[in-house]
């Protein structure tokens, strides 16, 4: 309705016990309006605490959480103006689809003379034009996603708060709908914040992700900072397939010792606090013949021999048994045949810019 | 022997359950114990006082009844008999739709608190609960200390509360409570807590959270609890009888009639229309709930 921007969240030190149990620790960022961030993290992470405080449902224990500027502390669950998608969608049963997202519209101000036509725009906004009498009940699972969706949006909330929407729908309908959804959100231009623990989900659709760990946030960053720059172990390991080397890193953060014996170029311009470990993925390792030695760019490089192949489809997968123990390495299939095969003794080289310290500590963070 | 003679018939018996289970015949067998009990309990001798009531000196007639209509004393006692059943549904649906919320909601502890603080008195005897609320209520109780305490009447004018209708109601919310709260609390399990938090997050306020979510779909629950209690309280004898003192119901005039005045064509016509008007009852919520789409009907379906 109005055009000024309007949807800045932001967490300050936010915390939530329950007794004893901290579900929420010291959480803190920002999320700018109009931003698609995604809460990303394992079960018991934290992450639906940090939603559930945003719409009222829960009472922060410590930390304040501004919306808009405003502290909302004091503000009544139905006077925050956030649109809440669950993962169960809570449609009610006993209204059909129209008077589901009426019930919002009403108790938001919208003028009567004007709910007809509201509720066809956004049912039309997530192509279930024509579905406005219909009961939820007989509606299949990814219809009654986007209703949910539809009726959220509907009230023009501040925020859009989703909590594993697509959590229970099959894949293919899965990938289907993140797209939408997103396409909706940036058409909306409406700030969400996104409760996942699917990595893959959090990738494609996000502009930032936060990863939480047991109520930790872990990182904050864009899709590509948190793939190709975790901070930490948990981070890297979470959010794809990872390779970790254990060792030492030597005080000038310029190698690093593997307890295999190799040493590896790297670069860390930081004392770490927590304990260094090197990590670098799959994808930007290559093989080479054992004796051809590394040099040039990818100068990094440990020997060892092929113990398994496994054909993916656009890429080869190898476990290289190495002194540092299984080495996985993707490599594109742009021939027929594999170049190496079980039992080839290689050397698994790949550049220092791919070679990641990462610790266990999210303070290490640049 | 005897034992050989119950193995077989009892053989008998589920080889006939596992044969006709799924046929009318079937179902009929299963339901045959319970039937057998309501008709020689409870169909025969209600058809009994009713060939008593139409029986009378001159024949077939409907002359108890026309007596009854005519006297302006049985309607003002039939009045107050549903006038107070009305009373005793509405404040024990005020009392008991919060007490079932929070026991289902408000965490185990208060949940198991409020389930047994509503069942615990139905293990005392209806006759010493009753009594109860007779000290508690007369003068001098602490009921009555209490309001006078808190300025409602004097020590010389003590609010009046037993031996009247006052007291029976007070009576029959307390004793009817548990047949509210029960059904209702078996329903709210069944709403999962997100269809209140959406509609909050939506701009309902709590109110509205009730009226539009939970009324609605706790309706069922409501019924069946309200029905239990009217009609429970309709024919309540002992609650009236010790709590309304000369205030009579229904059932306490029945009661004297068949007992002081020896009048059985009197008493069971008055009898009749008790029965009648809890019949209208559940037949009537049993249409509103064929009409509602639910499945429910069970709940006091076989009055």
């Amino acid at each position: 309705m109005s055009t000024e921007k309007r949807g800045h969240v932001e967490y300050d030190g936010v915390a939530k016990h329950y007794g004893d149990v901290t579900a929420v620790e010291g959480a803190s960022f920002e999320v700018e309006s109009g931003e698609f961030v995604a809460l990303l993290g394992p079960s018991g992470a934290g992450k639906t605490t940090l939603l559930r405080i945003l719409a009222g449902f829960e009472e922060t224990s410590e930390g304040s959480l501004m919306l808009d500027g405003h502290d909302i502390e004091g503000v009544p669950t139905h006077k925050r103006n956030t649109g809440m998608v669950f993962q169960s969608y809570a449609l009610f049963p006993h209204m059909t689809v129209a008077e589901n997202i009426e019930f919002g519209l009403k108790r938001n101000g919208f003028p009567g003379d004007e709910l007809e036509e509201r509720v066809e725009t956004v049912l039309e906004m997530v192509d279930l034009d024509g579905y406005a009498d219909r009961k939820p009940t007989n509606l299949s699972g990814g219809q009654q996603q986007r209703v949910a969706t539809a009726r959220a949006v509907a009230i023009e909330p501040k925020v859009l708060l989703m909590d594993e929407p697509l959590g229970a729908l099959d894949k293919r309908l899965r990938d289907r709908l993140q797209v939408q959804l997103t396409d909706l959100q940036s058409d909306l231009d409406i700030t969400t914040i996104y409760v996942t623990h699917n990595q893959t989900e959090a990738l494609t659709m996000a502009d930032r992700i936060v990863v939480m760990s047991e109520g930790n946030i872990e990182q904050i960053g864009t899709p590509t900072e948190i793939y190709d720059e975790p901070v930490t172990r948990f981070v890297a390991e979470f959010i794809g397939d990872a390779n970790f080397f254990e060792g030492e890193l030597a005080a000038d953060g310029g190698t690093f010792h593997t307890e295999g014996g190799v040493d590896v170029d790297v670069e860390y311009d930081r004392t770490p606090a927590g304990r260094p470990a090197l990590f670098v993925r799959p994808e930007r390792m290559d093989l080479a013949d054992a004796g051809a030695g590394a040099t040039g760019p990818k100068r990094n490089a440990v020997t060892g021999t092929v113990s398994n192949v496994l054909f993916v489809g656009s890429t080869t997968r190898y476990y290289v048994d190495t002194p540092d123990g299984d080495v996985m390495v993707d490599r594109q299939n742009e021939r027929a045949t594999p170049e190496f095969a079980e039992g080839d003794e290689v050397a698994v080289t790949w550049s220092v810019a791919n070679s990641r310290v990462v610790t266990d500590d999210p303070e290490d963070a640049p | 022997m005897s034992q050989g003679f119950r193995e077989s018939v009892s053989e008998r018996v589920s080889s006939a359950i596992s044969d006709h289970g799924e046929g009318a015949f079937g179902r009929w067998l299963l339901l045959a114990p319970a039937l057998i009990v309501l008709l020689a309990l409870l169909y025969l001798p209600t058809l009994f006082i009713l060939r008593e009531s139409v029986l009378t000196d001159a024949g077939t007639s409907l002359a108890y009844y026309g007596q009854i209509v005519a006297d302006a004393y049985y309607q003002s006692v039939a009045v107050r008999t549903v006038k107070v059943a009305l009373v005793v549904t509405v404040i024990d649906f005020a009392l008991g739709f919060p007490l079932a919320y929070a026991a289902v909601r408000g965490g185990r502890l208060l949940g198991g608190v409020i389930v047994i603080a509503t069942l615990a008195p139905l293990s005392v005897d209806l006759v010493i609960r009753t009594y109860g609320w007779y000290i508690l209520l007369g003068r001098g109780g602490l009921v009555t200390n209490v309001l006078v305490v808190l300025g409602v009447g004097s020590q010389s004018h003590q609010p009046q509360l037993l031996f009247n209708t006052t007291g029976i109601i007070i009576g029959l919310v307390q004793v009817l409570l548990p047949f509210m709260v029960f059904p209702i609390m078996t329903i709210l399990h069944t709403i999962p807590r997100e269809y209140e938090e959406a509609a909050r997050n939506l701009g309902a306020n709590r109110f509205g959270v009730f009226l539009r979510i939970l009324l609605p779909l706790s309706l069922p629950g409501i019924a069946a609890g309200m029905l239990l209690v009217f009609t429970n309280s309709i024919a309540a004898y002992v609650t009236p009888a010790i709590l309304g003192g000369s205030t009579q119901t229904l059932a306490t005039k029945i009661t004297g009639i068949f007992t002081t005045s020896n009048d059985w064509g009197l008493g069971s016509a008055l009898a009749m229309l008790l029965v009648v008007v809890a019949v209208l009852v559940i037949v009537g919520y049993q249409r509103a709930m064929e009409n509602a789409g639910g499945s429910v009907g069970g709940t006091g379906g076989e009055h």
